[in-house]
This record gives structure tokens, C-alpha cells and sequence, in this order.
């Protein structure tokens, strides 16, 4: 039967790849011309439909007993890639070749028979590679015929192929010897030839047998016939008779074929983009997130770190509070992170402020973009975004030339808290909280406030805004919450709610110690984990949005991470904290029913007529007839009352 | 013996690969890093979803475990290494069943990045592993059969 050879297929890994980047830049640099290249082969394998031809980084080292010498031609640009004029070329390597044959050069050293070419081009800033090989066979010689038997015990030949590192070498009686040993045999019966065959194919030798073929037929013009072994290390070794057409030796190289076809069968070179494997960038996304799943391993296998993977923050104060909530965010993996704050780096934050340097404060960068700026520096695919903004106070009094932008700033921060998932309330005064607790409230999105005293903090997250018109009545949910001592994510209470004065402004006459957070250092770091953390169990409640927070002792089975206290407050002073959870008180004026509908009808007015006057919001709450009424009470102190006082 | 020594590991590795040669198993080729480790190399053509692949696995030595570390890739025919869940899919696992300390990380010989089975747990999974032989044949018989390498069955008959 008319034989078939089974082609190449280059199959280049990532440390190929990885050595191709290191040359080029630190020692080929422009240089274009052709390296030597050794390319792997295996007569293991059994699968598969082609040779395989595996490049990988040793093929730019030295050559081993089981790989083919070629060279890789790397160009400076994909234009020259593409305009390579490969019909000539592979005629080229085709003389080469022939040569060789000719010459008997081949029989000294086979493997200029199986010579192949890599053409390749490697864009080193985006890590995108083109590349065609080239494994060159001369059709030669004309009407090649094949039989093939089992060979039964290919044991020997395997030992003398791996003891020797020879491809191809003779076969005699049951000795076996050097290629250039054929000159010995005057007849074809008396050898045979066995080569090291890469073909998983069974039966069907692979592409190196056909220049083998064609050197045989033009150096022993008067056979016409050869028996060929073809060794496989894992798979039946075949004895093949080959035979052919005896013709003149040609004086020029017959026709050459040998470009590599792409999987959909076509002659067009191959491509590759191999940035996950080599943009630094990338690399470290991989890392960060493998690093994550590690807590998959055995912690907590069934996380849901996409929750957090895909979080977008936003962090209102940029702060020593707001810096360390982003770092702890960051480590979580969350990869969108918005600062808003109104001020700039002064000389007393980098020390505390764990996102600013002293360059931030002598070049007077904001706060805001200081650290959405550091936040790329250490992890460049995060999405850091930075706005400056005075976020609108009550009690500090408006001009109505500024009624303008109020309205601005305000539809800013709207949107801002509906493109994000949580916000944290990471502002230094108290009523900075006012607005964005209504707001986050509105939007029923997860508010964080977490506040700073001396040696006290204080982490709260916000009741989620309820809009569904409650059907049950205050008495039946407070039946409902001693049964099973949940309140419901939509009861707790807000930064607010235990107030019964509106918040004002704070820095009036204050000394500079009371205006500024004045707190043990430390304190930062230790409610800004804690807020983090109790976010990470809120996120892996079933439906975060309901996560309850137990009434009394916090519940540790509440999320795959433990509790979801509706509080966190620390003493640092004795080092204790407790987790108490505090019920919506309906007349807060910042997310009681009275003042959400006022925000939703007025809006801006509204809060301006707030920032002018915060007494407005005792009255619309109510909390001004509350604040008489307690006026009024009488207290009579009975007589077990002033026993116990005596005591 | 659930560790080795990295004296150990060469003079048993050098055996398995020999071991592998005269028993038909995986054919391994011996390497050495830039600072003299010796570690062993395998690249076999896999078929997976009538796709030939190219299947590159690595046995280094950890010294911190003191236990051998398996790395691997796969790549396609244009050279493009698989994703984790590609992989997971190739080698026909649970979509909830995962390779157990599977990670991915920077070959500690060659600077890029592989797949490995971190060895955190390799000794004691040694530890219980009640068979005889060659050390690292012992090892693979685990771990090689994450990733589709198996022995021939008179691996270990014929082996004291």
C-alpha cells in the first residue's frame, strides 16, 4: 500500500516561551539572526494524530539524545513575521538538507535529516506570540509503497537507543550498530534500520522517516527496497518493509514540503496570548485570588468569596479609618474601591494614615485621591477611585449662593451609594453621618459606621432600609423577636437612632483636642478589622441583606463565618468588647419613616432646611414633644428607692 | 517513611526514572536547576474531548515539607496553558470535587507558573500509604493519578 507519514505538531509550553522573553531582552535584543533551537520528540506517546514536537526551555540549551536541531528565527516585527517569503525559505532548508544527503554527510549525523525551522514573532509588552514551524521533507524518492509487521521483542533495541542517544542506527543479525555502519551491507536484505519514532499512530511511521527514506534511496541507488524498524518506547514496535520507484538521482533538491498546518487544517501560522502567564499584573491577580481560595482548603470549603471578589465599596473618609478599612478590603480581594473625602494630606497623617507618605502631605494631594492612588501602587488591577467632597452637614449653615451646588454634591452622592454594595461611614464628626445613613437607608444598601473615641470604638451596622409598608404591628414583631431572640436585619438600629437630639455642628467651640479624633493609636487598626470582618460574615449570611443579629449573646452559627452582631464596642482601656443589638427606634432623624419620606419628597430642600436649622428634625420626628413630655415626668422617689440610695 | 531527605529524594528518583524505563511506565527525563537540583520531567500528548494536549509534569524536591511536590500543566495545541477549570473538566472531575491542596505558583526552578499539589499534607498521606517500594513510586501512585499518570502494573511486583 502507498505509504503515509504522520506530521508534526509543535507543541511550545510557557518556560519555552519564558526563555524566548529573557533572550530577547537581555541578549538577542534586535539581533535577527537564526539561533539554534532543539526541539524535543517522544516515542512515548500513543495518543494523539501527530508527532509531537515539544519546545520547551531547554530547547535553547543544549540537545539531547531525544531532540532534532533546527533554528528559530525570532523578528523584530510582526511585519516582518508576516511578509517571510516561506516558499523560498523551505527551499532553502530543502538544500540543506539534500545536501546532506548528498554529501553522506547524514550518515555521521542523522539528525541533519530531521533539520526544522521556527519562525516566530514575540511581542514582549503585551505577551502575544505568532509562530510557524517548519519541518522540511523532501518528496523523494517517487511512489513509496509500505508493509508492515509486529516486531515481538523490541527490548534490545530500546536499551541500545537509550544507552547509545542514537535516532537512528542499523540492525544486524541481533547486533545492533552505528548508521555509518550501513556501508557495510551490500544488500538490503542483510540490515535493517531502526529509527527512534515519534508517531503515536500504530503502523504508520512519522514525518522523519521520509527524509530517511529519501537518503537511503540516494545512497544506495541500486536498492529499492529497505526494512525499517520503527521504535516506540509504550506502544507495538513495527518492522516496516518500505519500497519505491528507482529513478536517476536528481542533481538539484526535489520538491519540499513541510510548513506546519494550524488545527482547522490550513498552512497559516499559529498564535498565542500568554499575558496570564507573563504580565506581572495578571500574575499577581492569579496569586491574590489563588491565596483566598486557600481558606476553601479546609477552614471554610463551602465560602462564597465571589462575594467579596465582587464587592464594590465605597468609603466615606479617607482617613486613618478609611486607609486601613480599604487595606483590609484589599486583602479580602475586593477589587473596587471609591474614596470620597473633602481634604488634603497633612504633615501629622502618613504616620497614622496607613495609605499616605510624607511626599502626599508636602505636595498637598487630597486624602481621597492620596489613597486611591497608593491602593493601585500595591495592587495595579484594583479599580481605585477617588472623589473630593464636602458631604453636606446639619448645622452647617448654607448660603444660598451654594444652594447650587448642595443639590450637586447631593445627586453625587446618591449615585455614588447606588453603584456601590456597602458603604462604610469612616467620617470624623458625627453629623458627616446624617446624610449618607439616609441615603445608604434609601437605597437599602449595607452601611458600616465605625467610630473612634479615645480608647472606645464603636462598629454599627445600619438597619437595611425597609420600604415595604410593614403589615405587622409593633407588638407582634416584638413577640416575634423574643421567640427566637433575632432581629431582623431591616429592625436594627442606625449610627442615629439612639439619639434624641438632632446632630449639630460639633466643631463649634470646641478646643483644637476635641476637634480632632484624639485616640490611642492602635484603636484604627482594631475597628477597622472588626468592621471588615463583621462585613465578611454579613456577606456570607444566605441573603446578606437579611443577615439577623441576635439579641443577646451573638450567635456564632448566624453565617458560614460565624456571628452577625448588629454592634461591635471595644474598651481598649480593659481590652473588652461586647456586641449589643439595638432595635430601629421609629422617630430617628436619620432613618425614622418621618425623615426618609421628607428626603424622598423635598430632597435637596430638604437637607438644606436641616443644615440651616437641625431643630427642624426634632420636629418632624417628633423628638421635640418626646424631649417635653420627659420635662414633664414627675419622678417620685418611693421609699425603697431611698434605701437603696442610702446603701 | 513518610519524608526524605533531599539525598534521599535524588538516589530514589533516579531509581523511579530507571524503574519507569525497563517497566514501560512514564517516560522521565532527569534535569537539573541552575543551582544543581535535581528534578525530574515528563511531557506526554493526552487526549481530552477529542483534543490532543500537551501534558507537562514535574517532580521537585520541597525542602520544607522534606516531601516530593508534583507540578503540572497542560497546554493546547497553540501552546496556551489550561485554566484551573478547564483542567478540572479534562480530567472529568466533580464540578465539586477539587484536587485536593491544589494551587497555582511559580516553578520553583524555572520561574513560571505551574500547577502544583501544595505538599502540606504529602507526609502524612505517606504515612498511611501501606505499600512497599520506591519512594517516590509509592508518592506518585498518589498524586500522579490526580493529573492521569498511572504505573504499570508489575510496578511494584517486581520491585523488592
Amino acid at each position: 500500500m502507498p505509504a503515509a507519514f504522520v506530521p508534526f505538531a509543535t507543541f511550545c509550553d510557557t518556560t519555552f516561551w519564558n526563555e524566548v522573553n529573557k533572550k530577547k531582552l537581555n541578549e538577542w535584543m534586535l539581533d535577527e539572526t537564526p539561533k539554534d533551537i532543539y526541539a524535543g520528540f517522544s516515542i512515548y506517546d500513543t495518543v494523539g494524530a501527530e508527532c509531537r514536537i515539544s519546545l520547551s526551555y531547554e530547547s535553547l540549551g543544549e540537545h539531547s539524545s531525544s531532540s532534532y536541531k533546527g533554528q528559530l528565527s525570532l523578528w523584530n516585527t510582526l511585519e516582518a513575521f508576516k511578509k517571510l517569503d516561506r516558499t523560498s525559505m523551505i527551499k532553502i532548508y530543502g538544500r540543506k538538507i539534500w545536501n546532506s544527503i548528498k554529501s553522506g554527510e547524514w550518515l555521521n549525523d542523522v539528525r541533519t535529516l530531521f533539520y526544522f525551522s521556527f519562525t516566530a514573532f514575540a511581542d514582549l509588552k503585551k505577551f502575544k506570540y505568532v509562530y510557524w514551524s517548519c519541518y522540511p521533507a523532501i518528496c523523494y524518492p517517487p511512489d513509496i509503497e509500505h508493509n508492515s509487521l509486529v516486531l515481538d521483542d523490541p527490548k534490545p533495541l530500546l536499551d541500545y537507543h537509550f544507552s547509545t542517544g542514537e535516532v537512528v542506527f542499523i540492525l544486524a543479525g541481533d547486533s545492533c550498530g552505528k548508521l555509518s555502519r550501513l556501508s557495510e551491507f551490500s544488500s538490503s536484505d542483510q540490515v535493517s534500520l531502526v529509527i527512534a519514532d515519534p508517531s503515536p499512530v500504530e503502523s504508520t511511521c512519522g514525518w522523519p522517516v521520509r527524509n530517511l527514506l529519501a537518503a537511503i534511496s540516494v545512497y544506495r541507488p541500486d536498492w529499492s527496497t529497505v526494512q525499517l524498524i520503527s521504535l516506540r518506547g509504550s506502544s507495538k514496535c513495527f518492522s516496516h518493509i518500505f519500497s519505491w520507484r528507482q529513478v536517476e538521482t536528481p542533481a538539484e533538491c526535489p520538491a519540499v514540503v513541510g510548513w506546519e498546518r494550524n488545527v482547522q487544517g490550513k498552512l497559516q501560522p499559529y498564535s498565542v496570548d500568554l499575558s496570564t502567564q507573563f504580565d506581572p499584573k495578571k500574575l499577581m491577580e492569579q496569586s491574590v485570588d489563588l491565596n483566598l481560595s486557600l481558606i476553601k482548603w479546609r477552614l471554610v470549603p463551602d465560602i462564597k468569596l465571589e462575594r467579596m471578589l465582587q464587592l464594590k465599596a465605597l468609603i466615606l473618609g479617607a482617613g486613618t479609618l478609611g486607609c486601613n478599612l480599604a487595606r483590609g478590603l484589599m486583602a479580602w480581594g475586593v477589587k473596587k474601591i471609591t474614596f470620597v473625602d473633602n481634604s488634603t494630606v497633612s504633615y501629622s497623617n502618613p504616620v497614622r494614615q496607613s495609605l499616605s507618605e510624607f511626599g502626599d502631605a508636602c505636595e498637598g494631594r487630597g486624602k481621597a485621591e492620596t489613597a486611591a492612588a497608593a491602593l493601585k501602587r500595591i495592587f495595579p488591577s484594583i479599580d481605585a477611585q477617588a472623589v473630593r467632597l464636602t458631604i453636606p452637614m446639619p448645622g452647617h449653615t448654607l448660603a444660598d449662593s451654594e444652594c447650587e451646588n448642595l443639590k450637586k454634591d447631593i445627586d453625587l452622592i446618591e449615585s455614588l451609594v447606588e453603584q456601590h454594595d456597602v458603604v462604610f461611614l469612616a467620617l470624623d464628626s458625627r453629623e458627616a453621618r446624617w446624610l449618607p445613613t439616609i441615603i445608604a437607608n434609601k437605597h437599602r444598601k449595607i452601611a458600616i459606621s465605625v467610630g473612634l473615641g479615645f480608647d472606645t470604638y464603636v462598629v454599627i451596622r445600619h438597619g437595611i432600609g425597609n420600604y415595604s409598608p410593614s403589615s405587622s404591628s409593633p407588638a407582634n414583631e416584638a413577640t416575634e423577636i423574643s421567640a427566637n431572640m433575632l432581629v431582623p436585619y431591616s429592625q436594627l438600629s442606625c449610627y442615629f437612632c439612639s439619639d434624641v437630639t438632632a446632630p449639630g455642628n460639633s466643631t463649634n467651640d470646641r478646643t483644637l483636642d476635641q476637634q480632632c479624633t484624639v485616640s490611642r493609636p492602635g484603636l484604627s487598626m482594631v475597628a477597622s478589622g472588626v468592621a471588615i470582618e463583621l462585613l465578611s460574615s454579613v456577606l456570607q449570611y444566605e441573603n446578606p441583606l437579611e443577615a439577623p443579629s441576635n439579641i443577646c449573646e451573638a450567635d456564632e452559627s448566624s453565617s458560614l463565618l460565624g456571628a452577625t452582631p448588629h454592634q461591635v464596642r471595644g474598651f481598649i482601656f480593659k481590652f473588652q468588647q461586647i456586641t449589643p443589638c439595638v432595635r430601629r427606634f421609629e422617630r430617628c432623624v436619620a432613618c425614622g419613616t418621618a425623615v426618609s419620606e421628607a428626603y424622598a419628597a423635598e430632597g435637596w430642600k430638604f437637607v438644606r432646611e436641616v443644615m440651616n436649622s437641625p431643630s427642624h428634625l426634632e420636629r418632624i420626628t417628633g423628638l421635640d414633644q418626646l424631649q417635653n413630655s420627659v420635662d414633664n415626668v414627675q419622678i417620685d422617689f418611693s421609699e425603697d428607692s431611698d434605701s437603696l440610695m442610702s446603701l | 517513611m513518610a519524608t526524605t531527605s533531599r539525598e534521599d529524594f535524588n538516589r530514589q528518583l533516579l531509581e523511579f526514572v530507571e524503574l519507569c524505563r525497563n517497566l514501560n511506565g512514564p517516560f522521565w527525563s532527569l534535569q537539573k536547576s541552575a543551582i544543581g537540583e535535581l528534578y525530574a520531567k515528563n511531557t506526554s500528548s493526552v487526549v481530552m474531548d477529542d483534543e490532543t494536549l500537551s501534558r507537562e509534569v514535574h517532580i521537585t524536591f520541597n525542602e520544607v515539607y522534606s516531601v516530593p511536590t508534583l507540578w503540572f500543566n497542560f497546554y493546547r495545541r497553540d501552546g496556551r496553558p489550561l485554566k484551573l477549570s478547564e483542567i478540572r473538566k479534562a480530567l472529568k472531575l466533580e464540578e465539586d470535587s477539587s484536587i485536593p491542596h491544589l494551587t497555582q505558583n511559580e516553578h520553583p526552578n524555572l520561574g513560571v507558573i505551574f500547577f502544583n499539589i501544595h505538599p502540606c499534607n504529602t507526609a502524612k498521606v505517606m504515612k498511611e500509604l501501606k505499600i512497599d517500594g520506591n519512594y517516590i513510586a509509592r508518592w506518585i501512585t498518589i498524586y500522579g493519578a490526580e493529573v492521569g499518570i498511572s504505573l504499570p502494573a508489575n510496578f511494584f511486583a517486581e520491585n523488592p
